[in-house]
């Protein structure tokens, strides 16, 4: 493969899955990392690239490395204690909800615990169970049971905002 | 509020933590820039009155030479 191919088949793949892998970074940590992670996913893109390898399913690949950098960066955090506490990330929502119900959707996401707002993420990129499993390291119906209670506890936090925005 | 279509809600909910544009390409930029080979050197303020005392006196000697 020369050259102008490889760049093609980087720009492929990055216009393919940066934004999705910018937006699990950005639920996880906040925008600022997100920039910063995603870059270095991208960057290892890069180099399989050069080197020839590639994978027969980028997609599986990209979010199998997003997933052990993530894991990775939250040990690092652990053990410095440097980084703000995840629960206190913070969202990049300056994206102007256009009504109430988009605003209250946001903030019942924004107010989950990460673990849940993070496999839902991975649910809502169109990834199996399975491929969730494979990712976290767990058994897909681990991972069913885990979704089950994520999206039962959205619910729970989308009908308490929906409430708190009703009219008195 | 609809709360039947769970899945639709939660696209929306991370739909706010894509990226823009400019972050789009801002970080495409970074990474060609790393690998591109082409280095970018921070010079000092008075780095043209460096120069110019360096291009004089390869001046003076081309002129010697002559």
């Amino acid at each position: 493969m020369n050259a102008q191919k490889k760049n093609e088949a980087f720009d492929a793949v990055y216009d393919a899955l940066f934004p999705d892998v910018y937006a699990y970074f950005n639920v996880c940590f906040g925008a600022q990392e997100a920039e910063d992670l995603a870059q270095e996913i991208f960057l290892r893109v890069w180099r399989a690239i050069q080197d020839g390898k590639t994978p027969d399913n980028w997609r599986a690949w990209v979010f199998r490395c997003a997933v052990n950098l993530k894991n990775d960066f939250l040990r690092r955090a652990y053990a410095s204690r440097e980084t703000q506490p995840l629960d206190e990330a913070q969202q990049d929502l300056s994206a102007a909800p256009d009504d109430m119900t988009r605003l209250a959707v946001q903030r019942a996401f924004a107010a989950l615990p990460k673990d849940c707002a993070d496999l839902l993420t991975l649910k809502s990129f169109g990834f199996k169970s399975e491929e969730i499993g494979t990712m976290l390291g767990v058994t897909a119906s681990a991972v069913r049971t885990r979704l089950q209670k994520a999206k039962g506890l959205f619910s729970e936090y989308l009908e308490r905002e929906a409430k708190t925005d009703e009219p008195a | 509020m609809n709360l039947h279509d769970t899945d639709t809600l939660i696209k929306t909910a991370v739909d706010a933590y894509h990226p823009s544009a400019r972050i789009f390409e801002r970080v495409r930029a970074r990474i060609r820039r790393e690998h591109s080979g082409v280095k970018v050197l921070f010079v000092s303020a008075d780095s043209a009155k460096i120069l110019e005392k360096v291009f004089k006196k390869y001046d003076a000697w081309m002129q010697k030479i002559a």
